[in-house]
């Protein structure tokens, strides 16, 4: 059973076995997210982003077997021509590592093991993070996201070491080119048991490297520093200012096990120097011992270190997104509200000013199918002819009582207002906010942008949607009434009889009172045309009174409409851009509730298992 | 050959100092023209750095600045101990070393006279007579944890004519300093050291990469210096055997007698003043290469097509404030049509009159019956359009006019004007502003001067209208009189031939008066048409027209500031960039080619 399974399968309950999983999907995402939008001005950088979802991955979700997870990783680090590959020969013992004078010679990390049986080129990753393997031993000028082993055939000082560790020799990270190769010793840093700080007397407080070692010793790593080039009578002072200038300033001192000075005798040539250094070869290889000697319960401790780290990191990593998504929901409320600024316009300036004029269909439909037709149509006939004098006198009247109507708006023109206010009005906002956010600018260009608008298209195909629905609704609505007389003679026939009688009861009543107030005169004429006329008003009021029900039904057809219609043309569309922006934000803001969990519950999960 | 300290290049630099003057004044104003925030820094620093050569030229013609340039510990305070012969600049282990930068210069030069930030530095005299005519100055780290001395030395640098790149064996091109040489490059005389040289030999394995000074040259080669000057030096040697006085040669064969001989000497008046106009000349160019960038585009064009559209969405914004207006009269419909036809009948007099005036009063019901009043036409019409506007609901009113200035700002946004700026000059919240010419009160007011218009042309016609008109009213003013002088002689020549008149006669006359009556009511009605949904055609094309009016110059002006604006920007730059660049071929002409190997290519 290799180590790592054996971590695995000794945990006890751990809280959540798919945490480590989960986080590096999450963290996978969000770095991806980051990569597209760039990272410059914000308090994360690249390489701190790139570290996290390295570290996530070799210590939450390792791999299960092979050299990895076997041996003790030793990671040398350092800047350029300060040693690295000379103290890696130290460490191993072997003259394997290519010492170089030229600055930033080394461009992919390799990995130093001792050649055994179960050591093939199988027992590596093909990948570690973005670093692919490379089964031959290469010249560590190839200039790729690679790394190489070198097996180490002949017997070196101490082959015990070297085969249960894998000394990693890496690359630079302050030559001019290193910013774009950084991101391979990070991937090796990651996977790290013991790291080693490789500093000169030149170099020992640059900023780059010194960044470097707080960010692995703050993630847990074990870490030795290994001061070199000074004269052997610097050393004393050259340890304190060490411990001074750089030491004192870490967040985590503690991590750091042994300072160890290599002075550079003068005259020797620097790739011999490995030779007359066997002795510190001896110390250095003691003091890596020391930690890995107990892997498991190192890699433990590591694991709970950086589950801390992660947990001081939270803020750093979500910041970014979250103040994207403020910036987001501030423009999804700034869409919703114009929009529904829209459908208001829309009901006022529209929905409202709708009369029932609009529907005399339906009213003049019912009108019609009341008529007697057949033999006795001379009856209505009659009557029709009886009713002409109340209806002009009717006409003439409203002449001076009715309110004049303000004509209805033509729909589409209304309605073509409305998008291009809408559309206007966030344009013009976000065109003020162009300066606040990077995201505005994006989005500012997608709103003059036609290829990336599609809010027409929707709009259009929607809304003919609608207006045929609603075109056969209404139609609908009449042939109803239409199938519903004809299939239902008696009813007809009711509401016929009922017409009928309403002028017969009329002009009853009015001759009945009338002779029983002034007897019979000469104006009796007069009040039955009278009495006929408002029966008829009185039966277009009732006919009315049913067109008006069905525009109601109608409006509130055409309200539910026109929310749909602002809703997935403009809203739904809207709030994606710029380029499915926001549909891919609406997604990332879980993690700003998932990552914190997911470190949460690898916190508990591995520090109580760490010793106190 | 002309040099910078002979009278024709004084009056270049006072052309120089005018145009860069006039660029600086540009700078800190606000700007209308493109190129990001970060443009316009690069090109204030470009100016800025121009400026301090030109003082300095302007204090002292022929001082050359060296500055030293490199990361922490590569050896520069030891190679200037070692040059000085004697420790004036403190070296030793501690990471970053030196806090501060040191002046190495002759007793007689006057650094109070210099560019100010020379005053804040360290100081060590000589009178060396080689070093006449040059300061060194040793200065602090670029890539050290001390982040304050990446600072100091970012304002140091500006002040140099020439740098002395410093690399050691590890660091001769780390990412810091190496991204400092590019920076300066196309400005700066650039000399080169590898210290350490001794390490650098200890260091090089010949079965595997380069050796440091062969990859060094190479990395200058790539960033533009084609035959680089450098020395590869052991400082550290060097400076305790000048310290000591020893003149035994090293055990290692170095440059460095070869690089002191060359500052001391080689660098004389000739070679330093054609390095500084070089490096005018070269900054000169940066900042004409600079200004595209930033110069704004001809905006003449773009105002003419930015203008029709304007005038178009201004149009369709006038008709549905229009609409608005209009149907807000709809409901003031009666009182409209009443007080129109009053103004129809106002000069008819007589019988008429008093007839029609009973009838207003009779359907209207307001008043006494008896009240003749005139002249109360003005207050009235106020009346009436407050009472219109009253009507329209004020989000109304505050919508339409958002949406005509948000369309008007989408317009110019998508030709590519500020939006910013043309937001504020369009300002509705300042009065002299012309969106503020569609809030409540000027509403008010259009529609008040377009409905008396519309009443002054109805009361008072042109034309055959007139002469209509004049007719009506004088038909309708004698006719019922006359007939009723009729009606009364026929009645007194009936009483006189005692043939006194029945029921039926009376009834007659009274049919004929009524008649004669009702047949000129009809006929005013038909000439002085008071239809309100005729009238209401008429003066919406008024209030189209008024708005339009009022609004198209406050708009068009709006544009013309800004276009104004912007075309002056224009033209300061483009006058600033062809005196700039004139100027430039003029020195580049003008200055030889001893110093040619200093500097990059292009």
């Amino acid at each position: 059973m290799t180590q790592v399974s054996a971590l695995r399968s000794s945990g006890s309950a751990p809280a959540s076995p798919s945490a480590g999983p989960q986080l590096l999907a999450d963290i996978t995402d969000l770095a991806k997210y980051y990569g597209e939008r760039g990272l410059a001005g914000q308090e994360l950088s690249e390489a701190e982003l790139r570290f996290i979802v390295s570290l996530v991955r070799a210590q939450f979700v390792p791999a299960h077997e092979g050299m990895l997870a076997r041996r003790g990783q030793v990671m040398v680090f350092g800047g350029a021509g300060a040693g690295k590959s000379s103290t890696v020969n130290i460490i191993a013992g072997v003259d394997v590592a290519e010492v170089n004078a030229q600055a930033g010679y080394t461009r992919h990390p390799s990995a130093i093991y001792l050649a055994e049986a179960d050591a093939d080129a199988a027992s590596w990753p093909s990948k570690i993070g973005r670093l692919t393997r490379l089964d031959q031993p290469t010249p560590g000028d190839v200039d790729e996201d690679c790394y190489d082993t070198r097996p180490v055939q002949e017997p070196p000082v101490d082959p015990a070491f070297l085969s249960q560790h894998v000394v990693w020799d890496c690359p630079d990270l302050t030559t001019k080119d290193a910013s774009h190769y950084e991101a391979r010793v990070i991937e090796i840093a990651a996977v790290a048991d013991v790291c080693v700080y490789v500093a000169s007397d030149e170099r020992y407080n640059d900023e780059l490297p010194t960044n470097f070692l707080h960010a692995v010793t703050e993630a847990g790593k074990p870490t030795i520093v290994v001061l070199t080039k000074m004269f052997e009578t610097d050393s004393a002072e050259f340890i304190s200012l060490f411990r001074q200038q750089v030491v004192a300033r870490l967040k985590q001192p503690g991590r750091i096990l042994l300072i160890y000075p290599i002075p550079t005798p003068t005259q020797v040539k620097v790739h011999e120097l490995w030779t007359s250094a066997v002795p510190h070869g001896a110390n250095l290889r003691r003091e890596i011992t020391r930690t890995t000697s107990d892997l498991l319960g190192a890699r433990r401790r590591a694991a709970a270190r950086a589950a801390e780290y992660l947990s001081s990191r939270r803020g750093r990593l979500l910041d970014p997104l979250a103040r994207d998504l403020g910036e987001w929901r501030l423009w999804v409320e700034q869409v919703r509200r114009s929009a529904s600024a829209a459908v208001q316009r829309y009901e006022r300036e529209y929905l409202e000013r709708m009369g029932v004029e609009d529907f005399q269909e339906a009213r003049d439909a019912l009108l019609a199918a009341l008529p007697i037709p057949g033999r006795y149509a001379y009856v209505w006939n009659i009557l029709e002819y009886v009713r002409v004098p109340f209806r002009m006198l009717k006409s003439i009247a409203s002449r001076y009582t009715d309110k004049k109507t303000t004509g209805t708006v033509d729909e589409s023109f209304l309605l073509d207002r409305i998008r291009e206010q809408l559309l206007d009005s966030l344009i013009v906002t976000v065109a003020h906010r162009r300066g606040r956010h990077g995201f505005w600018d994006a989005l500012h260009r997608a709103l003059v942008d036609p290829a990336q608008l599609r809010v027409e298209q929707v709009f259009q195909e929607l809304r003919g949607k609608q207006t045929r629905e609603l075109r056969t609704k209404r139609r609908d609505a009449y042939e109803r009434m239409d199938v519903r007389l004809s299939q239902n003679p008696s009813l007809l026939w009711a509401l016929r009889g009922g017409r009928l009688a309403l002028d017969v009861v009329a002009v009853l009543l009015a001759v009945l009172l009338w002779y029983q107030f002034f007897g019979t005169s000469v104006w009796l004429i007069f009040v039955i045309l009278l009495a006929i006329g408002l029966a008829d008003d009185l039966a277009r009021v009732l006919c009315q009174e049913y067109a008006r029900r069905e525009r109601d039904e109608l409006l509130d057809q055409q309200r539910e409409n026109i929310r749909e219609l602002i809703r997935a043309s403009y809203i739904d569309e809207l709030v994606n851009l710029p380029k499915d922006l926001g549909a891919r934000l609406a997604k990332l803001s879980e993690l700003t509730d998932r990552i914190p969990r997911s470190i949460n519950s690898l916190l508990d999960q591995y520090s109580e298992k760490e010793p106190a | 050959m002309s040099t910078v300290a002979e009278q024709g290049f004084a009056q270049r630099l006072q052309a120089i100092r005018l145009a860069v003057g006039e660029l600086r004044q540009w700078l800190r104003a606000e700007t209308l023209g493109p190129g990001s925030e970060a443009d316009r820094a690069s090109l204030r620093r470009q100016v800025e750095e121009l400026t301090i050569s030109l003082d300095k030229l302007d204090a002292e013609p022929t001082l050359l600045t060296i500055v030293f340039l490199g990361g922490t510990g590569v050896g520069k305070s030891t190679l200037l101990n070692a040059l000085a012969g004697t420790r004036v600049a403190p070296s030793s282990l501690a990471r970053p070393t030196t806090q501060f930068s040191t002046l190495y210069h002759h007793a007689e030069v006057d650094i109070s006279a210099l560019p100010e930030v020379f005053r804040t530095c360290r100081r060590a005299t000589h009178d060396r007579s080689e070093l006449r005519h040059k300061i060194l100055v040793d200065t602090p780290d670029i890539d050290g944890a001390v982040l304050e001395h990446h600072e100091r030395l970012k304002q140091i640098l500006p002040v140099a004519d020439a740098i002395l790149y410093v690399g050691s064996a590890e660091k001769y091109h780390d990412r810091a300093a190496w991204q400092l040489l590019l920076d300066h490059a196309p400005t700066r005389g650039f000399a080169f050291v590898l210290n350490k040289w001794d390490r650098c030999l200890a260091a090089h394995d010949e079965r595997t990469g380069r050796a440091p000074d062969e990859d060094f040259r190479r990395s200058l080669q790539e960033a533009g210096f084609a035959s680089p000057l450098l020395f590869r030096v052991c400082g550290k040697q060097w400076e305790a055997h000048r310290a000591q006085g020893s003149t035994a040669a090293l055990p290692i064969a170095d440059d460095f007698e070869k690089m002191q001989a060359w500052i001391e000497h080689e660098l004389d008046e000739r070679l330093i003043q054609e390095i500084k106009s070089r490096g005018i000349a070269r900054g000169l160019d940066q900042i004409v290469g600079q200004l595209p960038r930033v110069i704004p585009p001809d905006w003449t064009r773009s105002r003419e097509q930015l203008a029709d559209s304007w005038l178009e969405a201004l149009r369709h914004g006038v008709e549905d404030h229009a609409t608005l207006l209009i149907e807000s009269t709809d409901g003031q419909a009666r009182e409209l049509e009443r007080h129109f036809g009053k103004l129809g009948r106002n000069r008819i007099g007589g019988l008429f009159g008093l007839y029609l005036h009973l009838a207003d009063r009779l359907v209207h019901l307001r008043g006494s019956l008896l009240q003749f009043t005139t002249g109360e036409q003005k207050t009235e019409m106020q009346r009436i359009a407050a009472k219109c506007l009253e009507a329209i609901p004020v989000t109304t009113r505050q919508t339409q006019r958002e949406a005509m200035r948000d369309r008007l700002l989408t317009l110019a946004s998508r030709h590519n004007w500020s939006v910013e700026v043309l937001g504020k000059l369009l300002g509705d919240e300042e009065p002299s502003q012309p969106l503020a010419q569609l809030n409540e009160d000027s509403l008010a007011q259009v529609l008040v001067t377009e409905l008396r218009t519309l009443e002054k042309d109805y009361a008072d016609p042109r034309g055959s209208k007139r002469a209509a008109h004049a007719v009506v009213r004088s038909l309708c003013t004698w006719v019922p009189i006359v007939v009723l002088v009729g009606i009364g002689l026929s009645l007194l020549y009936s009483l006189i031939s005692f043939q006194f008149w029945g029921v039926g006669e009376f009834f007659s006359a009274a049919l004929l008066f009524g008649l004669t009556i009702a047949a000129l009511h009809f006929l005013m009605i038909w000439v002085f048409p008071v239809n309100w949904v005729a009238l209401r055609e008429k003066l919406r094309e008024r209030l189209e027209e008024g708005l339009l009016e009022r609004l198209a110059d406050g708009y068009l002006q709006a544009l013309d500031r800004y276009t104004a604006k912007v075309n002056q920007e224009r033209a300061l730059l483009t006058g600033v960039q062809s005196v700039l660049a004139g100027i430039r071929d003029q020195i580049q002409r003008a200055t030889g080619d001893a110093a040619s190997s200093l500097f990059s290519r292009k």
